[in-house]
């Protein structure tokens, strides 16, 4: 069976959890035996490209279109939907390739898939189509436009989201959630099952060099571990449930901030923070992005994970990297999305009150905290959050495209 | 029961660093540094300071430390009729800047970032300000490292401080009590000792004298300060195991700060009052311009800074002036601070505020004990104060002090004097007239403050700094 799966970033070297998604959902169908392709028309800010099946389209923060920011991704949909360099990338590569399998990560693409359909170059009957869906985008957009102040200019954007995504489910052969709350959602579009894939994690094991190295720059100081793209609800998050100061932290402690979020967090911080700025600076140390075997030593190093998310769809990937890593961890609610067996957890803490959130964060950096053990039953929990167990429901679509296309 | 032998180190870093005769914080430092130097106690004492770059502790040697508190006993200078130091670098600096016509203000500037920083780096920093292109070809790795600072980077979790607490040998031992009393934010590296003490275990015992930058950051001269104000105050809460306020006023606004921001370490807090009474020894030279002590005259004795409020005295004045209401003539002793503009606008633009009011700076405690003797009364309209060491003073002399409402004043005055609106020059105006007229008022308030004054001096203070220094074992 050919695969072509179609994104709006690359998956050269992934970074952000939509990146990593992909990729495992590739390597996943590599391991059921299928052919597959993955292209991408993205934006040019990522850090590594396949030139050969990465379209990079450069429109200016997505303005031209719809005249918003953060909507870079609309204006793509609306760009593929008709003939343009980024449609013929796609065309050509659909016409060389042949797919049996058309599998779109996220909405974005869909107008591709659907322009073909009308101009008769692709048969539905012949294809299998699926929509990956990541989370319910026009509800996420309306939440971040909102968020920066953005009034009714939105209005009509958030229309077209919304109409996309519930033509995409109507049409599509299959749509693959990766929460129950999102397919609940989309049942008001279509009454067909849903599958269920969550995020997962892969398996680490941190060497013992990055382990080292994390130590001595550390040198004895606790700290708590947040990772995150440059997506806006992960900064706003961060100040949510931590407030403007972070003066209640004694001088040792850190937050450590991995990832794109670092760019963007202090842009997000509330006004007042500034005059705490440097204490804040002191606390929470933004190291950019940093390798998978860093990330591991980080993690394996820290007195515990947080997950301070206040809003967005969709379930967050790094919410089953803090599961596997069998560290204490703090999360809101909403970064909890998709993995309802939280409450389960040992040394898994939810609020969604800033000074309770905080006052935890505290007594895990300072280890005020008893720590459990972890049962047998409670380690097979945790680990069902691998990609290879969330995943397993591909296997199931597989045999419906199989079943569909009259395929052995 | 043996009673543990402590040792106290007293950081004296702001004292070597200061140049003029000790006031306001820096008189409480050398006050204490002068006591803990020639009591007799049963503790050991040695005095420390931060090298230059702050990453060093060292102890002065005994001789240093005497010629440094000689120092600063005579660190007072003859002025020339504009009251510009005769014979200083400071004093040059200034005068060449009246002479090339540059604003107060950044003559002021100016002389403080070359006492603090030395020649050399004065040098470099006007260079730099006035002809960057020059400064880039002359320094380039100055200006490459700049470019080189990144935040995106694992090794930024590298903090030195950390390091050489955790690391370094010390002198420093667990029977000690550290005690800093100065400028620390300019002039420690509280980063450091919490490290430092985190590994070797001693007790600190610091000290609040306001929380004026982060409750009206619109008094200090930058925002940059309040933040790195903000800093200081948020590493001696977690550094200190005992921090003295200098008012009520000065607790509650620490106690406040701690529950603002969910600082939950254990602390002992206590309101110890510091001193009030000038030092009779001063060896200073006096005034080196003719003034006539006979001539009536009100004083407030402050630092010349925007939260001080003389401009509202000026306002009063003017006032005054065009009400034909004739008022005493105005001493104003102290050094030009910061956001004087108004001020000066007000002051050089009039030739009749320039005839009756007086400025003076680097009065020596003497000089300063006469002119309080021998004022009317006193006027202290500051906006906001943590303690008003100016209008105590005021009353060890028997002197009547018009207070603004601020409420530190107020406790320094023991609720005795008048207070006045910070910002109302008519009720200023009012009162300076009606005290200097009516003699008896003054008199029935002079009257109440033999009565009821209980002063303090700076010996008392130390004596109740020690004790709670040492803490509570006996």
């Amino acid at each position: 069976m050919k695969v072509l799966q179609l994104s709006t970033y690359p998956i050269e070297e992934p970074r952000h959890g939509g990146q990593i998604r992909v990729n495992e959902i590739r390597n996943k169908f590599i391991s059921l035996g299928c052919d597959v392709l993955s292209l991408s028309i993205s934006e040019p800010s990522h850090s590594k490209y396949n030139l050969k099946n990465d379209f990079i389209l450069n429109m200016g923060g997505g303005k031209q279109t719809y005249g918003l920011p953060f909507c870079s991704d609309l204006a793509t949909s609306k760009i593929v939907g008709s003939r343009s360099k980024a449609f013929d990338f796609l065309l050509n590569h659909f016409n060389h390739f042949r797919p049996d399998i058309i599998m779109c990560e996220q909405v974005w693409l869909w107008p591709f898939i659907k322009t073909l359909c009308e101009k008769q170059l692709l048969n539905k009957d012949s294809h299998y189509i699926v929509y990956s869906s990541q989370n319910i985008e026009s509800e996420v957009k309306k939440d971040i436009l909102m968020r920066h102040g953005i009034g009714s200019s939105k209005d009509v954007a958030i229309r077209d989201i919304a109409l996309l995504e519930e033509d995409f489910v109507k049409t599509a052969d299959k749509t693959v959630c990766v929460t129950e709350t999102d397919a609940l959602f989309f049942k008001s579009y279509d009454h067909r099952p849903f599958s269920i894939c969550h995020n997962g994690v892969k398996v680490k094991h941190p060497l013992k060099n990055e382990i080292d190295q994390i130590r001595y720059l550390v040198s004895g100081r606790p700290y708590l571990f947040f990772c995150g793209s440059a997506y806006p609800p992960n900064a706003q998050g961060f100040w949510d449930m931590f407030g403007p100061s972070f003066a209640s932290f004694p001088p040792e402690c850190m937050i450590i901030v991995a990832g794109g979020v670092g760019d963007i967090l202090w842009n997000y911080a509330p006004s007042e923070a500034k005059m705490y700025s440097h204490v804040n600076h002191a606390i929470v140390r933004c190291i950019g992005m940093v390798s998978d075997e860093i990330l591991g030593a980080l993690i394996e190093g820290a007195q515990g994970v947080i997950l301070p998310i206040t809003f967005g769809g969709g379930s967050n990937l790094k919410t089953a990297e803090a599961i596997a890593s069998l560290k204490p961890v703090v999360a809101t609610s909403t970064a909890c999305r998709g993995f309802d067996f939280v409450d389960q957890l040992s040394n898994f803490y939810v609020s969604d009150k800033q000074q309770e959130f905080k006052n935890i964060s505290k007594n895990i950096l300072l280890s005020h905290l008893k720590i459990k053990k972890y049962s047998k039953e409670e380690r097979e929990l945790r680990n069902s959050v691998y990609w290879d167990r969330t995943l397993m429901p591909l296997e199931e679509i597989l045999l419906e495209a199989r079943h569909k296309l009259n395929v052995n | 029961m043996k009673r543990e032998r402590k040792r106290f180190v007293v950081d004296v870093t702001t004292l070597v660093h200061w140049s003029r005769p000790p006031v306001g914080i820096v008189r409480t430092l050398y006050e204490v540094v002068k006591w803990f130097h020639s009591t007799e106690m049963y503790e050991e004492v040695v005095f420390v300071k931060f090298s230059d770059d702050r990453s060093q502790l060292c102890i002065l040697e005994n001789d240093e430390l005497s010629a440094l508190l000689e120092r600063l006993q005579q660190a007072s200078f003859s002025l020339d009729k504009s009251g510009i130091p005769i014979g200083t670098k400071a004093g040059f600096l200034k005068r060449l800047g009246v002479l090339l016509k540059i604003k107060n203000d950044k003559i002021n500037r100016a002389i403080s970032y070359y006492q603090k920083n030395g020649l050399g780096s004065f040098i470099k920093k006007s260079l730099f300000h006035y002809y960057p292109n020059v400064y880039r070809k002359l320094m380039p790795n100055d200006v490459a490292d700049e470019s080189k600072k990144s935040d995106n980077n694992v090794s930024t979790l590298f903090d030195g401080s950390c390091y050489i607490g955790t690391y370094e040998k010390t002198f420093l031992r667990k029977e000690d009590v550290f005690i800093s009393l100065g400028l620390d934010w300019d002039f420690s590296n509280y980063n450091l000792l919490y490290f430092l003490k985190k590994r070797v275990g001693f007790e600190f015992v610091g000290i609040c004298y306001d929380l004026i930058p982060l409750s009206h950051p619109q008094y200090v001269q930058s925002e940059l300060f309040s933040q790195h104000f903000f800093k200081h105050i948020y590493y001696l809460n977690y550094v200190s195991d005992r921090i003295s306020c200098i008012s009520n006023f000065s607790k509650g606004a620490l106690l406040a700060f701690r529950k603002d921001h969910g600082i939950s370490n254990s602390v002992d807090i206590e309101t110890i009052c510091i001193g009030d009474n000038l030092d009779e020894c001063s060896h200073g030279v006096g005034l080196d311009v003719e003034f006539d002590f006979s001539e009536k005259y009100i004083l407030y004795v402050s630092t010349i800074e925007s939260r001080k409020n003389h401009v509202v005295l000026l306002k009063a004045y003017i006032l005054a002036h065009q009400m034909k209401i004739d008022l005493p003539k105005l001493i104003c002793v102290g050094m030009y601070g910061w956001g004087m503009h108004e001020f000066h606008e007000l002051y050089n633009k009039s030739n009749f505020l320039r005839n009756k009011i007086e400025i003076f700076d680097r009065v020596d405690d003497k000089t300063l004990g006469q002119l309080y003797q021998n004022a009317l009364f006193c006027a202290f309209p500051s906006h906001v104060e943590g303690w008003g060491l100016g209008a105590a003073e005021a009353l060890v002399y028997g002197k009547v002090c018009l207070i603004s409402n601020s409420e530190a004043l107020r406790e320094a005055t023991q609720d005795l004097m008048p207070s006045i609106e910070a910002e109302n020059e008519i009720e200023w105006m009012r009162n300076i007239h009606h005290y200097a007229t009516h003699h008896e008022e003054r008199k029935k308030l002079e009257e109440v403050i033999k009565q009821n004054f209980i002063p303090k001096s700076w010996g008392i203070f130390c004596e109740e700094f020690h004790d709670f220094a040492r803490g509570s074992v006996q």
